[in-house]
């Protein structure tokens, strides 16, 4: 076994494997690292001056097999296991003194480096309806969701509510490198969406829509396709989500296409709860789409994660056997259109793209598209296209054409101990907080790369386990 | 008629010596000595390089009690050494005097970066040090992408970390060759040998740390008739 | 259970592998018959509605599968052996025939001094 933390002792890592092992797992019970009553309470086993042997042993002769008798999961039970969200841990310390995050409060350049509570249960609700928490963000180490605000927080807020105060529309791209906390960026987005009011339209896995794992079907006297199933539940979603906002607005045209009835004192989010059949669901939403962009509605927030997914050819394919690209996509067309600037939006709105690293294909066009963004917005030499490359696709560029761009780095040392000092009072981390230890984890993780941190300060805690 | 009274004798120069270095000893033994400790190292010839020198197979116990003689012959006081006493000794003297050698010191530039090289198993690691903040790019990339390992990150500071100058030094590194490993443990190396650049008095509790030794283990070569370096083919018969 | 051409599928069954469990009827002709009907690959043989079902039995009537191509493939065997070729000889005592190298023997043990 390789070492546990060559830091504990004072000898190079590879020379430790010479020293004599320390056994911590031996009296360790598998239990949560946050209360020590198990493990003071756990008997000693006897015999203790037994010879215990560590490493392989030879086994002669046949391993027996004892079948198992036990039931397998049933099915769709692995999935929801493997896609649960825990938000709350009773083992975990409360900690208090925190501030709850607020509409003000996240556009104050002095929250920058302090850790605010997620309002609850109102907006942890919406957030958990519209798919924001992901599993693979450790939200079950602590009591109650909490959120780092930083300085690309508090800048994201402020150009979004600007925008919408000036009845504008921001059209933006979050990128940044891998585990630097893009997605919570755009949780923290969403979050100010809620708290502003504003209509909160969130797409959580761009591959969902195009990895050919959800239904389609063309759509009549058009070359596009509609995605029926993830539209209903997509409009159930915003449904659940805006109901409060939805609700106070009523429809203004006349909608004679559509396959259901709709009057003119039904409400948005009636018309949103019309129908849960998926063969009608497209209709329906494109119906809402443009009752949303009247005047005198309130503002949109549109935002999508895993943005490099829908910037690509999706793998359904069309009536011809041919693959279609996925802006041919009725939904991902939608979003397309709506951050590429053709939709217009009376009553102002932001368009969030999160680009996501994990999992993600590369999408040159995409790549060099933000790359120009990204400079035009310095005031920088805006790099050209590769001459010679037929890798681009004209349609990426049309959809990120004038979109801003937001890199999120790591933290800052000061947002580093912050991040600590919740962990710590929250009893995940153990060690004390000071100076050096911040410092030590911040140069570890990649100068302050938020989930290597995480990984970093954690490693102690997860090796002796 | 032979020039030497000890021709016939079987080790001819060396008791030609002996009795010169005994002479001179007998001679010269109330001028002023210098304690052992001040005076200036000088390699003297092994027993096995002197018979080597002059071809003649002396015994263990002479040259340890010539060669004492040839010590104390030393300690006389340099600005009082006589011409005779150097001549004597220089038999004894090796041709180069190890002790002169000092490693070729690599100054701090202009920038303020000190540099420093390390290996490890086949990698090599150029590190560059600035005093700073504890920012770390290695080939252009930040700790985490350069080692995903957390176990390799903490070996590759561990210079700077056993000696608490984590958040004091940003370092700039090339590490090529091997595996992660590898590459983690010489750029600790490097690391460690810019840091003395900075400060000579960490030599010491670096060396301690293990920083500052090159681990000479390597992969051992393949021999003809072994499947690997050691493992013999398996027994078939016929 | 649904039904495709007589033959009765379980509701979690993949489209795909429901079409591909015709004989005659491979990765590259089901996946053209499910995009002509816009099912995609991961549909499951419940959730696709019935008018694509009767659809789907409609286009696999009018296709060579199951006995049809069956008899194509053993009739072209039978050319080959009243022929006498050696093809069809081979494939009668089902020797390779193709090209295909003889089943290999034992390995000869190689010894440690030449």
């Amino acid at each position: 076994m390789a070492s546990i933390n060559c830091w504990r002792c004072l000898a190079r890592p590879s020379q430790r494997l010479l020293l004599a092992p320390v056994f911590v797992a031996a009296s360790a019970p598998t239990s949560a690292a946050f209360s020590t009553s198990t493990q003071l309470s756990a008997k000693t086993p006897e015999g203790n001056t037994r010879h215990v042997r560590t490493g392989k042993r030879l086994i002669l002769g046949r391993k027996k097999r004892t079948p198992d008798k036990t039931k397998p999961p049933l099915s769709g039970e692995r999935k929801a296991f493997r896609k649960r969200i825990q938000l709350s841990n009773d083992n975990a310390l409360q900690v208090s003194g925190l501030d709850v995050l607020s509409a003000e409060n996240v556009v104050n350049p002095d929250s920058v480096g302090k850790v605010f509570g997620v309002p609850s249960p109102e907006v942890i609700d919406q957030l958990r309806t519209c798919e924001a928490f992901k599993s693979s963000q450790n939200w079950n180490l602590f009591r109650s969701p909490h959120m780092l605000v930083r300085k690309e927080t508090v800048d994201l807020a402020k150009q979004m509510t600007d925008a919408i105060e000036k009845k504008e529309t921001l059209r933006l791209v979050i990128t940044g490198n891998r585990g630097s906390g893009k997605s919570i960026v755009g949780l923290q987005a969403l979050t100010t969406g809620f708290l502003n009011k504003w209509v909160v339209i969130n797409i959580p896995e761009g591959q969902e829509l195009t990895t050919a794992a959800t239904e389609y079907s063309t759509i009549p006297n058009s070359e596009m396709f509609s995605q029926p199933v993830y539209t209903v539940k997509l409009m159930q979603a915003i449904y659940q989500t805006n109901q409060s906002i939805l609700s106070q607005y009523k429809v203004e045209l006349d909608h004679l296409q559509l396959p259901i009835s709709v009057t003119r004192n039904m409400t948005l989010a009636g018309l949103l709860n019309a129908t849960k059949e998926p063969e009608f669901s497209w209709p329906v939403f494109q119906a809402f789409w443009k009752e949303l962009r009247l005047p005198g509605r309130p503002p949109i927030l549109f935002s999508l994660d895993g943005l490099a997914h829908i910037m690509r050819v999706s793998e359904y394919r069309s009536p011809a056997f041919e693959l279609i690209h996925s802006h041919d996509l009725s939904l991902v067309r939608m979003f397309a259109e709506a951050l590429g600037g053709k939709t217009s939006f009376a009553n102002g709105a932001v368009i969030l793209g999160v680009t996501s690293k994990g999992n993600a294909p590369i999408i040159p066009s995409m790549e060099k598209a933000i790359a120009q963004a990204s400079a035009a917005q310095k005031g920088e030499q805006i790099p050209p296209r590769d001459p010679f490359s037929r890798k681009y696709d004209e349609r990426v560029f049309d959809s990120l054409r004038g979109v801003k761009v937001l890199d999120v780095q790591g933290v800052s040392k000061v947002e580093a101990r912050a991040l600590m000092e919740y962990w710590a009072a929250s009893g995940v981390l153990r060690s004390r907080v000071d100076e050096k230890n911040v410092s030590e984890k911040w140069t570890m993780a990649g100068n302050g790369v938020v989930a290597e941190m995480e990984r970093v300060a954690f490693y102690d805690l997860r090796a002796a386990l | 008629m032979p020039v030497s009274p000890s021709y016939f004798s079987r080790l001819p120069h060396f008791n030609d010596s002996f009795v010169h270095v005994q002479e001179l000893n007998r001679k010269y033994a109330r001028l002023p000595t210098l304690h052992p400790s001040q005076v200036e190292r000088v390699a003297w010839k092994t027993k096995d390089q002197y018979r080597l020198s002059i071809g003649e197979h002396v015994k263990a116990r002479d040259y340890a009690a010539c060669i004492a003689l040839v010590k104390r012959l030393n300690q006389i006081h340099p600005d009082l050494m006589p011409e005779e006493v150097k001549a004597g000794l220089q038999p004894f003297k090796r041709n180069i005097n190890i002790f002169l050698n000092r490693p070729k010191s690599v100054p701090i530039d202009q920038f303020g970066r000190s540099h420093g090289v390390g290996k490890r198993k086949s990698s090599i690691a150029r590190a560059w040090l600035v005093e700073g903040t504890g920012e770390v790019l290695i080939n252009g990339k930040p700790m985490n992408e350069a080692f995903g390992r957390v176990h390799d990150r903490e070996s590759a500071l561990w210079g700077l970390k056993s000696t608490d100058r984590l958040d004091k030094y940003n370092v700039w590194a090339l590490v090529g060759g091997g595996g992660s490993t590898g590459q983690a443990e010489a750029l600790a190396m490097a690391i460690a040998k810019a840091l003395i650049v900075h400060e000579p008095p960490l030599k010491t509790p670096l060396r301690r740390a293990g920083c500052i030794t090159r681990d000479p283990r390597t992969v051992e070569r393949k021999k003809p008739g072994h499947v690997k370096a050691r493992k013999s083919p398996a027994w078939v018969k016929r | 259970m649904v039904a495709i051409l007589g033959a009765n599928f379980h509701e979690k069954k993949l489209v795909k592998k429901a079409l591909e469990s015709f004989y005659g009827l491979g990765p590259q002709a089901s996946a053209r018959i499910m995009a002509k009907y816009t099912i995609h690959p991961l549909a499951r043989m419940g959730t696709i509605p019935a008018k694509t079902v009767t659809a789907l039995t409609a286009e696999l009537s009018n296709m060579t599968i199951e006995n049809d191509a069956r008899r194509i493939v053993q009739d072209n065997i039978k050319r080959l052996r009243d022929m006498a070729t050696y093809r069809g000889v081979a494939t009668q005592w089902a020797y390779p025939s193709v090209g295909n190298a003889p089943a290999p023997r034992s390995r000869r043990p190689r010894s440690s001094t030449p």
